[in-house]
């Protein structure tokens, strides 16, 4: 049904036959292809999200101790059990968290972590070791490997300018849209659209076959992408900030049932070395408010239950607060996990280890691959170890 | 329709200077266009194209003239010159409001050297095939660098050896303060080593994965304790954080320092292998090949690691042009911001532009995505940078609002979307000039000789909608159609 829909909006029959030959020989597995019609949907937080100051271990001296500026006060706690409390500035996730659609989990990293920014995303987006450097993203060598009906080239859809390397493969990448009107009006060229009309595969090149097959799949995905942004109608308002304008956007493509799988959507500005408070409440804000109203609007599509939201930030920040009312770059961090699908809810291991730190930094008790791997295996039912090379223990959750 | 409108608008402010229609025949031949062609091949490999004007004026000489050109040139090249200005004292002592806003100060600076050394690229009389090593090595030596400074003085390292000695090369890199705090050297001490340097000198830089063992890491890592650098950014040798002691590395015991380490690891015949193959793969075809990689690994063995020999080896060779070579390469965001630069002829721009385009396409000057360099070939391409890529001839000379891209940009919180505007002035009269012809297909025969060499042009989609009403009209919207096909990518 959903082909069809595609196929009035392209002006070719096919464009498996533009493959140029070595696409044609994907490497891994394919079995039939399943529509389990579930959505994954990944929001990262740039920066390095303080997580202590997210979710707030307000019963905890050592927190107290180590930040004596700016450790939230008991007193401007919203307390979700008798350790751990939301920061106020996430309070729109409360009912959420209350339904069980939530699940935190503490202490998520890698082994030898790395404090820079761009590495550490990067072994976010490669799961890699840290002392590995891989080219192709997680979700790129799952579209390159095991992914079945993966021929969209929408399949995977960042919501912005560019594509982040998570989104890219050997053979196959996600694909990058900001606005679908902008994007229409980029591939709008009646010159390069009679171009791929036109394109004959047989004599070229295979790097020249891939910006041809590149090419002609923006232009026709341009074109159902935004019938479909158009056609999907929000239930509920969303906060009119960029962030909320994304989910919204994501939400419009879910509901008009949308050929795409996974999206993946970002929020900047983490990176809090100084005032940090006044900064991270007003994104961790911008946050809750535009996830609560996305979930809440799939709920009410009774569409929550496929839908799997996940949030990362390439480290957390260190314990100890800085001279400047800020903090720097840390370690291990929390991550969450939201849904109407979740088998364990709430928090799920505990709260930070604060009694056993490494070098004032959180260690790690949840390898980020374990959730991965979990998220690979039971959400899009594929082989999470042909894909992360590695094997990692799975988290009880889905 | 937006083409149509460009050029005209463009012709309306050029007409009043320039008004020569006389006619031209395509000048190049058979025998000879395959000539051209070898000559444009070699210059977009060990440089960064030709301009239209170079494209009509050296036929005259041979190949190999050219080549001597080439190298003779790089002899020439002179150092970035130091900006007059030091902040440094001033930097000092401030608060840290006025701290914060200078900083950016200092970004700025980095931009400035990024600038100038896009305009060296660019310009006829600098020495393109020098620019063209120091971007090959920048891209092999990656490093991430904020200060200005150090990433002249990186620049200026790669400069003065890019085409010397691979070992004075590597050793003079391992001095650089960027290259020592960007793999924390910095943190290497006697009493708490650190790998990171000793592991990406062996992985990255010199023989490549399979070739050494742990311990070599360890040991090497030993060797290199107390390489620092100080906080004005120069290499200091702390000799208290040095282990004096002794070293087994590759199979030879010694009291090692850096520089011994480096002479083991050159002292391996798989050195000048990962080296040969590293230069093949860039300069020649992505996909590799096993006898041409070993042939240059020979060169670079025979004239103990002369570069500038390896390289002249490399222009000499038959297969550097065959056909399944030359042209078969997706361009580098560089490669594309350069060489339109020199087809449009740029003559004034915005100077973010410059910074804004490699942005824009992937590809940052001093911020590689990592220490392992930018992937290339087809990693270039999602659907996102080819779409900029196609649009850009005509997006510089609209200058056109293009989308803010802030992804890497962690600073700030809000993420703009206001479109950012690219103001280039070009000068076309080159291009008008070689694409004068007879008729509207000889015109685009000559071109597309020029543009897109060795492609079939599809004539009747290129005039489909509009074929303009004069000559110079017809030269402009095909060279523009010309260069917004996907071939145009490929150099």
């Amino acid at each position: 049904m959903k082909r069809r829909a595609f196929l009035e909006y392209s002006s070719l029959a096919s464009t498996s036959f533009l493959v140029p030959s070595f696409l044609n020989h994907p490497i891994g597995i394919k079995t039939e292809k399943s529509r389990s019609g579930r959505n994954l949907v990944i929001i990262q937080l740039n920066g390095g999200n303080d997580g202590l100051n997210t979710i707030v271990p307000y019963r905890n001296d050592i927190y107290y101790r180590e930040r004596p500026r700016l450790a939230i006060p008991q007193n401007e706690v919203l307390p979700m059990n008798d350790s751990l409390g939301f920061n106020l500035a996430l309070r729109s996730l409360r009912p959420i968290f209350d339904r069980g659609e939530m699940a935190v989990l503490h202490d998520v990293g890698y082994p030898n972590p790395d404090r820079s920014h761009f590495r550490s995303m990067d072994i976010w987006h490669t799961a890699s070791d840290a002392d590995q450097y891989l080219t192709e993203g997680w979700l790129g060598r799952y579209l390159d490997n095991q992914c079945i009906g993966c021929d969209m080239p929408y399949h995977a859809l960042e919501i912005d300018e560019s594509l982040s390397l998570s989104l890219k493969g050997k053979q196959h990448n996600g694909f990058a849209m900001q606005d679908p009107e902008k994007l229409a009006k980029s591939t709008s060229n009646r010159f390069l659209r009679a171009l791929g009309e036109h394109h004959s595969p047989k004599h070229n090149h295979e790097s020249v076959s891939y910006l041809y097959k590149t090419m002609i799949d923006t232009q026709q995905s341009a074109q159902y992408l935004s019938a479909q942004a158009k056609k999907g109608k929000n239930s509920i308002a969303y906060p009119s900030t960029n962030f909320g304008k994304d989910l919204a956007l994501i939400a419009r493509l879910i509901l008009s049932d949308t050929d795409t799988r996974i999206y993946y959507a970002s929020l900047t500005g983490f990176d809090t070395h100084a005032n940090q408070k006044a900064i991270q409440n007003r994104l961790l804000q911008q946050y809750a408010e535009a996830i609560s109203a996305f979930v809440n609007d799939l709920r009410q599509n009774h569409l929550l239950d496929d839908t799997l939201i996940f949030t990362f930030s390439e480290f957390g920040r260190r314990v100890a607060q800085n001279g400047s009312n800020g903090t720097d770059h840390g370690a291990a961090n929390n991550a969450f996990l939201l849904g109407g699908n979740l088998k364990k809810n709430g928090f799920v291991n505990g709260g930070p280890a604060l009694d056993a730190l490494d070098n004032g930094d959180l260690s790690y008790r949840i390898d980020f691959r374990s959730i991965y791997a979990t998220i690979l295996d039971q959400w899009l039912q594929t082989d999470a170890n042909a894909i992360l090379g590695q094997s990692f223990e799975r988290i009880p959750v889905l | 329709m937006l083409t149509i409108w460009v050029v005209k608008d463009y012709l309306t402010r050029l007409n009043a200077s320039y008004n020569d229609t006389s006619n031209n025949h395509s000048m190049f031949t058979g025998l000879n266009l395959h000539r051209m062609q070898r000559l444009h091949h070699l210059y977009n490999r060990f440089g960064f194209g030709l301009s239209p004007e170079e494209w009509m004026n050296f036929h005259s000489q041979s190949l190999d003239h050219h080549i001597y050109r080439l190298f003779a040139q790089a002899k020439k090249g002179q150092a970035l010159e130091t900006t007059k200005i030091d902040l440094t004292n001033i930097l000092n002592r401030m608060n840290p409001e006025f701290k914060a806003s200078l900083l950016k100060e200092k970004r700025i600076e980095l931009a400035l050297i990024n600038i100038q050394w896009i305009g060296r690229m660019v310009h006829k009389n600098e020495p393109a095939l020098l620019e063209r090593m120091c971007l090959f090595w920048h891209g092999h030596f990656a490093c991430r660098i904020k200060d200005h400074k150090l990433a002249r003085s990186y620049l200026n390292t790669i400069r003065e050896h890019g085409l010397g000695q691979f070992g004075t090369l590597v050793k003079a890199i391992a001095r650089e303060p960027s290259m020592i705090r960007y793999l924390n050297n910095q943190q290497n001490r006697k009493q708490s080593p650190n790998e990171n340097f000793a592991r990406e000198l062996l992985e990255l830089f010199t023989i490549g994965k399979g070739a050494y063992t742990e311990k070599d890491v360890a040991e090497a890592a030993r060797a290199f304790t107390g390489w620092t650098s100080t906080s004005d950014g120069k290499f200091y040798f702390r000799s208290a954080w040095h282990d004096h002691g002794q070293k087994s590395f590759m199979g030879q015991i010694g009291n090692w320092n850096g520089d011994d380490i480096i002479d083991i690891i050159l002292s391996q015949s798989q050195t000048a292998h990962f080296i040969g193959q590293k230069i093949y793969q860039y300069f020649v075809d992505a996909k590799g090949n096993p006898e041409h990689e070993a042939e240059l690994a020979q060169v670079l063995l025979a004239s103990r690691y002369d570069i500038e020999k390896t390289m002249l080896h490399l222009a000499q060779r038959d297969w550097f042009y065959d056909k399944s070579i030359m042209y078969k390469r997706i361009k580098s965001p560089v490669d594309l911001i350069v060489g339109l630069f020199k087809t449009l002829d740029i003559q004034s721009h915005e100077s973010f532009i410059i910074i804004y385009l490699q942005k824009l396409l992937g590809q940052t000057l001093f911020n590689p995505p990592n220490v392992a360099g930018w992937p290339g070939d087809i990693q270039w391409i999602d659907n996102a940078t080819l779409m900029s890529r196609l649009n850009l001839a005509q997006i510089l000379m609209l200058g056109s609002p293009l989308p803010d891209r802030a992804k890497d940009d962690l600073s700030v919180s809000k993420r703009k979307r206001s479109p950012t505007k690219l103001k280039a002035t070009v000068n076309l009269k080159p291009l008008i000039e070689l694409g004068k012809a007879s008729s509207p297909e000889e015109s685009i025969k000559v071109l597309s000789e020029y543009l897109l060499p060795g492609v079939s042009i599809p004539q009747s989609l290129l005039f489909r909608y509009h074929k303009g009403e004069t000559p110079q009209e017809t030269v402009l919207i095909s060279a523009l159609r010309l260069m917004s096909m996907p071939d145009y990518q490929m150099c």
